[in-house]
Protein backbone atom coordinates (compact mmCIF):
# COMPACT_ATOMS: atom_id res chain seq x y z
CA UNK A 1 0.00 0.00 0.00
CA UNK A 2 1.16 3.65 -1.14
CA UNK A 3 1.97 5.77 1.87
CA UNK A 4 0.45 9.29 2.15
CA UNK A 5 1.52 11.57 4.51
CA UNK A 6 0.73 15.07 5.24
CA UNK A 7 3.60 18.24 4.63
CA UNK A 8 1.89 21.70 5.67
CA UNK A 9 -1.21 23.25 7.89
CA UNK A 10 -3.96 23.90 5.42
CA UNK A 11 -4.33 27.33 4.77
CA UNK A 12 -6.43 29.31 2.27
CA UNK A 13 -6.01 28.11 -1.34
CA UNK A 14 -4.24 30.20 -3.71
CA UNK A 15 -5.53 30.43 -7.00
CA UNK A 16 -3.25 28.46 -9.89
CA UNK A 17 -2.89 29.25 -13.91
CA UNK A 18 -4.47 26.85 -15.94
CA UNK A 19 -2.50 24.48 -17.17
CA UNK A 20 -1.62 24.45 -20.83
CA UNK A 21 -3.90 21.71 -22.78
CA UNK A 22 -1.76 18.76 -23.33
CA UNK A 23 -1.07 18.47 -27.12
CA UNK A 24 -3.08 15.25 -29.02
CA UNK A 25 -0.53 12.88 -29.90
CA UNK A 26 -3.12 11.62 -32.09
CA UNK A 27 -3.25 14.01 -34.90
CA UNK A 28 -0.59 15.50 -37.38
CA UNK A 29 -0.68 19.08 -35.77
CA UNK A 30 -0.77 17.66 -32.29
CA UNK A 31 2.27 15.74 -33.45
CA UNK A 32 4.49 19.28 -34.26
CA UNK A 33 2.94 20.88 -31.00
CA UNK A 34 5.40 17.99 -29.21
CA UNK A 35 8.07 18.27 -31.59
CA UNK A 36 8.27 22.10 -30.68
CA UNK A 37 7.28 22.04 -26.67
CA UNK A 38 7.54 18.27 -25.21
CA UNK A 39 10.45 16.86 -26.94
CA UNK A 40 11.16 14.42 -23.94
CA UNK A 41 7.58 13.52 -24.63
CA UNK A 42 7.87 12.92 -28.61
CA UNK A 43 11.23 11.23 -27.64
CA UNK A 44 9.34 8.97 -25.41
CA UNK A 45 6.48 8.42 -28.07
CA UNK A 46 9.11 6.87 -30.47
CA UNK A 47 10.50 4.09 -27.77
CA UNK A 48 6.71 3.15 -28.03
CA UNK A 49 6.97 0.60 -30.58
CA UNK A 50 3.01 -0.07 -31.04
CA UNK A 51 2.70 3.89 -32.07
CA UNK A 52 5.96 3.53 -34.54
CA UNK A 53 3.62 2.61 -37.73
CA UNK A 54 1.16 5.43 -36.35
CA UNK A 55 4.07 7.83 -36.21
CA UNK A 56 5.53 7.68 -39.75
CA UNK A 57 2.91 8.76 -41.89
CA UNK A 58 2.69 11.42 -40.02
CA UNK A 59 6.01 12.87 -40.16
CA UNK A 60 5.83 12.31 -43.90
CA UNK A 61 2.81 14.56 -43.80
CA UNK A 62 4.59 17.37 -41.88
CA UNK A 63 7.63 16.58 -44.09
CA UNK A 64 6.02 16.88 -47.25
CA UNK A 65 3.66 19.87 -46.54
CA UNK A 66 6.31 21.78 -45.33
CA UNK A 67 8.99 21.38 -48.19
CA UNK A 68 6.06 22.18 -50.39
CA UNK A 69 5.37 25.29 -48.68
CA UNK A 70 9.36 26.10 -48.63
CA UNK A 71 9.26 24.89 -52.66
CA UNK A 72 6.58 27.27 -53.24
CA UNK A 73 7.89 30.28 -51.34
CA UNK A 74 11.51 29.40 -53.62
CA UNK A 75 9.78 29.24 -56.51
CA UNK A 76 7.96 32.70 -56.42
CA UNK A 77 11.09 34.53 -55.00
CA UNK A 78 12.94 33.35 -57.82
CA UNK A 79 10.33 34.46 -60.48
CA UNK A 80 10.45 37.76 -59.07
CA UNK A 81 14.13 37.97 -58.88
CA UNK A 82 15.40 39.30 -62.26
CA UNK A 83 17.01 36.77 -64.45
CA UNK A 84 20.61 37.46 -63.56
CA UNK A 85 20.29 37.13 -59.99
CA UNK A 86 19.32 33.82 -60.37
CA UNK A 87 21.86 31.47 -58.29
CA UNK A 88 24.67 30.07 -60.88
CA UNK A 89 23.24 26.05 -59.34
CA UNK A 90 19.84 26.77 -61.18
CA UNK A 91 20.40 29.18 -63.66
CA UNK A 92 21.01 26.72 -66.73
CA UNK A 93 17.65 25.36 -66.26
CA UNK A 94 15.89 28.16 -64.59
CA UNK A 95 12.75 29.79 -66.25
CA UNK A 96 9.01 31.22 -65.61
CA UNK A 97 7.62 28.15 -66.86
CA UNK A 98 6.16 25.42 -64.75
CA UNK A 99 8.32 22.21 -65.58
CA UNK A 100 11.41 24.27 -63.44
CA UNK A 101 8.79 25.40 -60.82
CA UNK A 102 8.09 21.54 -60.05
CA UNK A 103 11.37 20.34 -60.66
CA UNK A 104 12.40 22.79 -57.56
CA UNK A 105 9.46 21.67 -55.71
CA UNK A 106 10.52 17.51 -56.56
CA UNK A 107 14.06 18.17 -55.87
CA UNK A 108 13.21 19.28 -52.58
CA UNK A 109 10.50 17.50 -51.50
CA UNK A 110 11.23 14.33 -52.65
CA UNK A 111 14.85 14.74 -52.50
CA UNK A 112 15.15 15.59 -49.09
CA UNK A 113 12.84 12.91 -47.75
CA UNK A 114 14.12 10.14 -49.88
CA UNK A 115 17.88 11.06 -48.99
CA UNK A 116 16.99 9.11 -45.50
CA UNK A 117 16.16 5.86 -47.12
CA UNK A 118 19.17 6.26 -48.96
CA UNK A 119 21.21 6.23 -45.48
CA UNK A 120 19.01 4.47 -43.40
CA UNK A 121 21.18 1.19 -43.41
CA UNK A 122 24.19 3.27 -42.33
CA UNK A 123 22.02 4.85 -39.58
CA UNK A 124 20.87 1.35 -38.82
CA UNK A 125 24.38 0.10 -38.69
CA UNK A 126 25.70 2.61 -36.85
CA UNK A 127 23.14 2.62 -34.39
CA UNK A 128 24.31 -1.29 -33.91
CA UNK A 129 27.51 -0.26 -33.76
CA UNK A 130 26.95 1.85 -30.60
CA UNK A 131 25.31 -1.29 -29.37
CA UNK A 132 21.83 0.23 -28.77
CA UNK A 133 18.94 -2.11 -28.52
CA UNK A 134 17.15 -1.19 -31.74
CA UNK A 135 15.17 -2.05 -34.83
CA UNK A 136 14.79 -0.89 -38.16
CA UNK A 137 11.13 0.32 -37.17
CA UNK A 138 12.84 2.62 -34.92
CA UNK A 139 16.09 3.99 -36.77
CA UNK A 140 13.44 4.94 -39.59
CA UNK A 141 11.00 6.46 -37.39
CA UNK A 142 13.94 8.67 -35.49
CA UNK A 143 14.69 9.73 -38.58
CA UNK A 144 11.59 10.74 -39.89
CA UNK A 145 11.31 12.59 -36.69
CA UNK A 146 14.55 14.47 -37.77
CA UNK A 147 13.39 15.17 -40.66
CA UNK A 148 9.55 16.50 -38.86
CA UNK A 149 11.66 18.81 -36.65
CA UNK A 150 13.91 20.25 -39.46
CA UNK A 151 10.27 20.60 -41.48
CA UNK A 152 9.19 22.85 -38.41
CA UNK A 153 12.22 24.69 -38.11
CA UNK A 154 11.91 25.17 -42.00
CA UNK A 155 8.77 26.17 -41.74
CA UNK A 156 9.37 29.05 -38.40
CA UNK A 157 12.43 30.57 -40.51
CA UNK A 158 10.70 30.55 -43.70
CA UNK A 159 8.44 33.61 -43.17
CA UNK A 160 11.32 35.68 -41.64
CA UNK A 161 13.56 34.86 -44.52
CA UNK A 162 10.82 35.57 -47.18
CA UNK A 163 9.96 39.39 -45.67
CA UNK A 164 13.93 39.52 -45.93
CA UNK A 165 14.59 38.32 -49.62
CA UNK A 166 11.09 40.25 -50.57
CA UNK A 167 12.67 43.78 -49.10
CA UNK A 168 16.07 42.78 -51.28
CA UNK A 169 14.32 42.19 -54.44
CA UNK A 170 11.66 44.98 -54.15
CA UNK A 171 14.14 47.62 -52.76
CA UNK A 172 16.54 46.38 -56.07
CA UNK A 173 19.13 45.66 -54.33
CA UNK A 174 22.48 45.14 -55.85
CA UNK A 175 22.49 42.14 -57.90
CA UNK A 176 25.63 40.06 -56.36
CA UNK A 177 23.33 40.80 -52.96
CA UNK A 178 19.81 39.12 -54.35
CA UNK A 179 21.73 36.22 -55.60
CA UNK A 180 23.69 35.85 -52.49
CA UNK A 181 19.96 36.29 -50.88
CA UNK A 182 18.34 33.64 -52.82
CA UNK A 183 21.50 31.45 -52.80
CA UNK A 184 20.67 31.27 -48.75
CA UNK A 185 17.38 30.59 -49.51
CA UNK A 186 17.76 26.96 -51.53
CA UNK A 187 20.17 26.37 -48.07
CA UNK A 188 17.98 27.25 -45.59
CA UNK A 189 16.80 23.58 -45.29
CA UNK A 190 19.81 22.48 -44.32
CA UNK A 191 20.31 25.11 -42.00
CA UNK A 192 17.25 24.31 -41.01
CA UNK A 193 18.42 20.73 -40.89
CA UNK A 194 20.77 21.09 -38.07
CA UNK A 195 17.74 21.35 -36.03
CA UNK A 196 16.60 18.11 -36.72
CA UNK A 197 20.33 16.80 -36.43
CA UNK A 198 20.06 18.12 -33.14
CA UNK A 199 16.69 16.08 -32.72
CA UNK A 200 17.75 12.62 -34.36
CA UNK A 201 20.72 13.52 -31.28
CA UNK A 202 17.80 13.28 -28.61
CA UNK A 203 16.42 10.57 -29.93
CA UNK A 204 19.97 7.94 -30.43
CA UNK A 205 20.77 9.16 -26.98
CA UNK A 206 17.13 7.98 -25.46
CA UNK A 207 18.03 5.04 -26.71
CA UNK A 208 21.55 4.70 -24.62
CA UNK A 209 18.55 4.18 -21.71
CA UNK A 210 18.54 0.42 -23.25
CA UNK A 211 22.24 0.12 -22.52
CA UNK A 212 23.17 -1.70 -19.23
CA UNK A 213 24.14 1.57 -16.68
CA UNK A 214 27.56 0.45 -16.52
CA UNK A 215 28.48 0.24 -20.22
CA UNK A 216 25.83 3.63 -20.69
CA UNK A 217 28.06 6.49 -20.43
CA UNK A 218 31.35 4.94 -22.06
CA UNK A 219 28.49 4.03 -24.78
CA UNK A 220 27.36 7.35 -24.61
CA UNK A 221 30.40 9.14 -25.99
CA UNK A 222 30.36 7.28 -29.19
CA UNK A 223 26.99 7.48 -29.63
CA UNK A 224 27.52 11.23 -29.80
CA UNK A 225 30.34 10.44 -32.79
CA UNK A 226 27.74 8.05 -34.47
CA UNK A 227 25.43 10.63 -34.80
CA UNK A 228 27.67 13.27 -36.03
CA UNK A 229 28.58 10.12 -38.40
CA UNK A 230 24.84 10.22 -39.70
CA UNK A 231 24.56 13.87 -40.08
CA UNK A 232 27.65 13.71 -42.45
CA UNK A 233 26.56 10.86 -44.30
CA UNK A 234 22.86 12.88 -44.55
CA UNK A 235 24.52 16.00 -45.45
CA UNK A 236 26.43 14.67 -48.11
CA UNK A 237 23.62 12.89 -49.88
CA UNK A 238 20.86 15.49 -49.47
CA UNK A 239 22.47 18.19 -51.33
CA UNK A 240 23.45 15.57 -54.51
CA UNK A 241 20.18 13.85 -54.63
CA UNK A 242 18.52 17.34 -54.61
CA UNK A 243 20.69 18.38 -57.90
CA UNK A 244 20.61 15.13 -59.57
CA UNK A 245 16.98 15.20 -59.59
CA UNK A 246 16.66 19.18 -60.63
CA UNK A 247 19.21 18.41 -63.47
CA UNK A 248 17.06 15.37 -64.35
CA UNK A 249 13.94 16.90 -64.15
CA UNK A 250 15.08 20.49 -66.35
CA UNK A 251 17.27 19.05 -68.82
CA UNK B 1 17.72 4.57 -71.44
CA UNK B 2 20.57 5.26 -69.48
CA UNK B 3 21.60 4.39 -66.28
CA UNK B 4 20.00 6.78 -63.90
CA UNK B 5 16.54 6.23 -66.06
CA UNK B 6 16.53 2.56 -65.66
CA UNK B 7 17.08 3.15 -61.79
CA UNK B 8 14.17 5.23 -61.96
CA UNK B 9 11.80 2.76 -63.33
CA UNK B 10 12.88 -0.13 -61.22
CA UNK B 11 12.36 2.77 -58.21
CA UNK B 12 9.07 3.48 -59.16
CA UNK B 13 8.21 -0.52 -59.77
CA UNK B 14 9.46 -1.59 -55.97
CA UNK B 15 7.48 1.47 -54.93
CA UNK B 16 4.22 0.30 -56.64
CA UNK B 17 4.51 -3.12 -55.02
CA UNK B 18 5.19 -1.94 -51.49
CA UNK B 19 2.03 0.83 -52.30
CA UNK B 20 0.11 -2.68 -53.17
CA UNK B 21 1.54 -4.43 -49.76
CA UNK B 22 1.23 -1.17 -47.27
CA UNK B 23 -2.44 -1.00 -48.81
CA UNK B 24 -3.25 -4.65 -48.07
CA UNK B 25 -1.68 -5.18 -44.90
CA UNK B 26 -3.36 -1.45 -43.20
CA UNK B 27 -6.60 -0.27 -44.21
CA UNK B 28 -7.21 1.27 -40.92
CA UNK B 29 -8.11 5.08 -41.22
CA UNK B 30 -9.84 7.26 -43.58
CA UNK B 31 -9.74 7.04 -47.37
CA UNK B 32 -7.76 10.22 -47.26
CA UNK B 33 -5.28 8.81 -44.65
CA UNK B 34 -5.36 5.28 -46.61
CA UNK B 35 -4.42 7.16 -50.23
CA UNK B 36 -1.68 9.32 -48.23
CA UNK B 37 -0.26 6.29 -47.69
CA UNK B 38 -0.09 4.53 -50.64
CA UNK B 39 1.04 7.68 -52.19
CA UNK B 40 4.04 8.36 -50.05
CA UNK B 41 4.73 4.67 -49.96
CA UNK B 42 5.01 4.66 -53.88
CA UNK B 43 7.63 7.48 -53.70
CA UNK B 44 9.33 6.67 -50.37
CA UNK B 45 8.97 3.04 -50.10
CA UNK B 46 12.25 2.47 -48.08
CA UNK B 47 10.62 3.90 -45.40
CA UNK B 48 7.88 1.60 -45.30
CA UNK B 49 9.72 -1.61 -46.05
CA UNK B 50 10.22 -1.91 -42.36
CA UNK B 51 6.67 -1.50 -41.46
CA UNK B 52 5.87 -4.47 -43.68
CA UNK B 53 8.78 -7.05 -42.16
CA UNK B 54 8.19 -5.95 -38.61
CA UNK B 55 8.39 -8.79 -36.31
CA UNK B 56 4.27 -10.50 -36.57
CA UNK B 57 3.83 -10.11 -32.84
CA UNK B 58 4.49 -6.99 -32.96
CA UNK B 59 1.25 -6.93 -35.61
CA UNK B 60 -0.83 -8.17 -33.06
CA UNK B 61 0.38 -6.40 -30.20
CA UNK B 62 -0.73 -3.55 -32.97
CA UNK B 63 -3.72 -4.72 -33.37
CA UNK B 64 -4.74 -5.53 -29.49
CA UNK B 65 -3.70 -1.67 -28.74
CA UNK B 66 -5.53 -0.19 -31.77
CA UNK B 67 -7.14 2.60 -29.40
CA UNK B 68 -4.13 2.85 -26.67
CA UNK B 69 -6.14 5.86 -24.89
CA UNK B 70 -7.71 3.19 -21.95
CA UNK B 71 -8.32 4.50 -18.74
CA UNK B 72 -4.81 4.01 -17.72
CA UNK B 73 -2.95 5.77 -20.49
CA UNK B 74 -5.53 8.53 -19.78
CA UNK B 75 -4.43 8.66 -16.28
CA UNK B 76 -0.74 8.41 -16.96
CA UNK B 77 -1.04 11.25 -19.50
CA UNK B 78 -3.25 13.66 -17.08
CA UNK B 79 -1.02 12.74 -14.24
CA UNK B 80 2.17 13.02 -16.61
CA UNK B 81 0.77 16.16 -17.18
CA UNK B 82 0.32 17.70 -14.02
CA UNK B 83 4.00 16.53 -12.92
CA UNK B 84 5.49 18.45 -15.52
CA UNK B 85 3.69 21.80 -14.55
CA UNK B 86 4.42 21.26 -10.76
CA UNK B 87 8.00 20.89 -12.12
CA UNK B 88 8.49 23.89 -14.20
CA UNK B 89 6.89 25.49 -11.72
CA UNK B 90 9.95 24.77 -9.19
CA UNK B 91 12.03 26.80 -11.47
CA UNK B 92 14.34 29.48 -9.65
CA UNK B 93 12.82 27.56 -6.10
CA UNK B 94 14.66 24.09 -6.12
CA UNK B 95 16.40 24.11 -9.35
CA UNK B 96 18.65 21.34 -7.63
CA UNK B 97 16.97 18.70 -7.02
CA UNK B 98 15.52 18.78 -10.89
CA UNK B 99 19.21 18.55 -11.73
CA UNK B 100 19.99 15.64 -9.36
CA UNK B 101 16.57 13.80 -10.15
CA UNK B 102 16.45 14.39 -13.61
CA UNK B 103 17.23 10.77 -14.65
CA UNK B 104 14.95 9.26 -12.31
CA UNK B 105 11.96 11.71 -13.05
CA UNK B 106 12.83 10.60 -16.63
CA UNK B 107 11.88 7.21 -16.09
CA UNK B 108 8.97 7.78 -14.00
CA UNK B 109 6.64 8.20 -17.26
CA UNK B 110 8.22 4.77 -19.26
CA UNK B 111 7.65 3.36 -16.08
CA UNK B 112 3.79 3.89 -15.89
CA UNK B 113 3.37 3.30 -19.44
CA UNK B 114 5.61 -0.13 -19.07
CA UNK B 115 3.14 -1.21 -15.71
CA UNK B 116 0.41 -0.25 -18.04
CA UNK B 117 1.20 -2.27 -21.15
CA UNK B 118 1.73 -5.37 -18.64
CA UNK B 119 -1.77 -5.20 -17.51
CA UNK B 120 -2.67 -4.75 -20.91
CA UNK B 121 -0.42 -7.81 -21.34
CA UNK B 122 -2.40 -9.69 -18.65
CA UNK B 123 -5.56 -8.66 -19.75
CA UNK B 124 -4.91 -10.01 -23.50
CA UNK B 125 -3.79 -13.37 -21.77
CA UNK B 126 -6.82 -13.89 -20.28
CA UNK B 127 -9.29 -12.94 -22.89
CA UNK B 128 -7.95 -15.36 -24.90
CA UNK B 129 -10.99 -18.34 -26.05
CA UNK B 130 -8.55 -21.12 -25.21
CA UNK B 131 -7.90 -19.94 -21.60
CA UNK B 132 -11.75 -19.71 -20.95
CA UNK B 133 -11.62 -23.73 -22.08
CA UNK B 134 -11.95 -26.22 -19.32
CA UNK B 135 -11.05 -29.61 -20.96
CA UNK B 136 -13.08 -32.46 -19.07
CA UNK B 137 -11.11 -35.14 -18.61
CA UNK B 138 -12.10 -38.74 -18.71
CA UNK B 139 -13.45 -40.76 -15.78
CA UNK B 140 -10.03 -42.09 -13.63
CA UNK B 141 -7.76 -40.19 -15.71
CA UNK B 142 -6.74 -38.42 -12.52
CA UNK B 143 -3.12 -36.96 -14.05
CA UNK B 144 -5.58 -34.97 -16.64
CA UNK B 145 -8.14 -33.70 -14.04
CA UNK B 146 -4.83 -32.60 -11.75
CA UNK B 147 -3.26 -30.76 -14.82
CA UNK B 148 -6.50 -29.03 -15.80
CA UNK B 149 -6.77 -27.85 -12.02
CA UNK B 150 -3.49 -26.48 -11.98
CA UNK B 151 -3.40 -24.65 -15.02
CA UNK B 152 -7.10 -23.20 -13.87
CA UNK B 153 -5.10 -22.01 -10.60
CA UNK B 154 -2.48 -20.69 -12.18
CA UNK B 155 -5.11 -18.57 -14.35
CA UNK B 156 -6.29 -17.42 -11.42
CA UNK B 157 -2.80 -16.60 -10.19
CA UNK B 158 -2.45 -14.38 -13.21
CA UNK B 159 -5.51 -12.44 -12.41
CA UNK B 160 -4.64 -11.47 -8.96
CA UNK B 161 -1.44 -10.53 -10.33
CA UNK B 162 -3.15 -8.53 -13.02
CA UNK B 163 -5.38 -7.30 -10.10
CA UNK B 164 -2.33 -6.26 -8.20
CA UNK B 165 0.00 -4.53 -11.39
CA UNK B 166 -2.91 -2.62 -11.75
CA UNK B 167 -4.12 -1.64 -8.25
CA UNK B 168 -0.71 -0.40 -7.84
CA UNK B 169 -0.23 1.34 -11.33
CA UNK B 170 -3.40 3.30 -10.20
CA UNK B 171 -2.17 3.98 -6.39
CA UNK B 172 0.95 5.47 -7.82
CA UNK B 173 -0.33 7.91 -10.17
CA UNK B 174 -2.47 8.65 -7.33
CA UNK B 175 -0.08 9.48 -4.87
CA UNK B 176 2.38 11.17 -7.54
CA UNK B 177 -0.63 13.49 -7.95
CA UNK B 178 -1.17 14.14 -4.04
CA UNK B 179 2.81 14.67 -3.88
CA UNK B 180 2.20 17.00 -6.84
CA UNK B 181 -0.95 18.93 -4.57
CA UNK B 182 1.94 19.28 -2.24
CA UNK B 183 4.33 20.74 -3.84
CA UNK B 184 1.95 23.72 -5.16
CA UNK B 185 0.80 23.99 -1.11
CA UNK B 186 4.30 23.97 -0.63
CA UNK B 187 5.39 26.78 -2.89
CA UNK B 188 2.51 28.46 -1.84
CA UNK B 189 2.54 28.77 1.68
CA UNK B 190 6.44 29.41 1.74
CA UNK B 191 8.25 26.41 2.50
CA UNK B 192 11.88 26.17 2.03
CA UNK B 193 13.45 24.62 -0.72
CA UNK B 194 14.42 21.71 1.12
CA UNK B 195 10.57 20.90 1.23
CA UNK B 196 10.42 20.50 -2.10
CA UNK B 197 13.43 18.54 -2.45
CA UNK B 198 11.82 16.19 -0.55
CA UNK B 199 8.76 16.00 -2.20
CA UNK B 200 10.41 15.46 -5.60
CA UNK B 201 12.76 13.24 -4.38
CA UNK B 202 9.57 11.37 -3.51
CA UNK B 203 8.06 11.24 -7.00
CA UNK B 204 11.25 10.07 -8.18
CA UNK B 205 10.72 7.35 -5.74
CA UNK B 206 7.84 6.13 -6.71
CA UNK B 207 8.47 4.78 -9.59
CA UNK B 208 9.92 2.03 -7.15
CA UNK B 209 6.33 1.44 -5.96
CA UNK B 210 5.67 -0.60 -8.69
CA UNK B 211 5.44 -3.81 -7.85
CA UNK B 212 7.88 -6.10 -9.79
CA UNK B 213 6.77 -9.83 -9.49
CA UNK B 214 9.45 -12.13 -10.72
CA UNK B 215 8.87 -16.15 -11.00
CA UNK B 216 10.16 -16.34 -7.75
CA UNK B 217 7.65 -14.82 -5.87
CA UNK B 218 5.88 -17.40 -7.14
CA UNK B 219 5.93 -20.70 -5.28
CA UNK B 220 5.87 -23.82 -7.83
CA UNK B 221 2.50 -25.80 -7.08
CA UNK B 222 2.18 -29.67 -7.43
CA UNK B 223 0.43 -29.22 -10.64
CA UNK B 224 3.52 -27.63 -11.95
CA UNK B 225 5.78 -29.78 -11.28
CA UNK B 226 3.50 -32.51 -12.84
CA UNK B 227 2.93 -30.74 -15.85
CA UNK B 228 6.73 -30.20 -16.40
CA UNK B 229 7.77 -33.59 -15.81
CA UNK B 230 4.71 -36.09 -15.92
CA UNK B 231 7.17 -39.03 -16.49
CA UNK B 232 8.01 -38.77 -12.80
CA UNK B 233 5.39 -39.08 -11.42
Amino acid sequence: MTPTMSVLDVIEIPEFEPRLPVADEQSVLGLAELLLKERDRADELLLDESRQVDLIPRFLVLSVVSYTAYALAMVLLLNAAPQEATPTVLAAGWSAGLKPALGLWLAYAFGLIAAIGICLPSFYFYGLLAGVKTSFLQIVTQCLKGSSSTAIMLIGVLPIYVAVALGILIFAAPLRVQELVLNLGLMLPFMAGLWGCYSIFRGFMKLADTLPPKRRERREFFMRQLTLACAACYTAVTPLMIYAIWVRFTE
Amino acid sequence: MDLLDSSVVLYLMMGAGVAVAVYVADRSGSAAERGFRVVTSTAFWPLYVPILFRPAEQTLAATYEADPRDNMAIAIAQVDGELQAALSSLGGWAEGVLTREKDRLGELRSAWTAQAQRVREMDRLLAMPENKIRLVAEAGNQRAAHSEQARQRNLERVQKLRTRAYDDLMATLAWVRELVSMIHLAKFTGAPASRAEDLVAQIAAAVEGLSEVSWQDEPVTEGACMSLSPRLQ
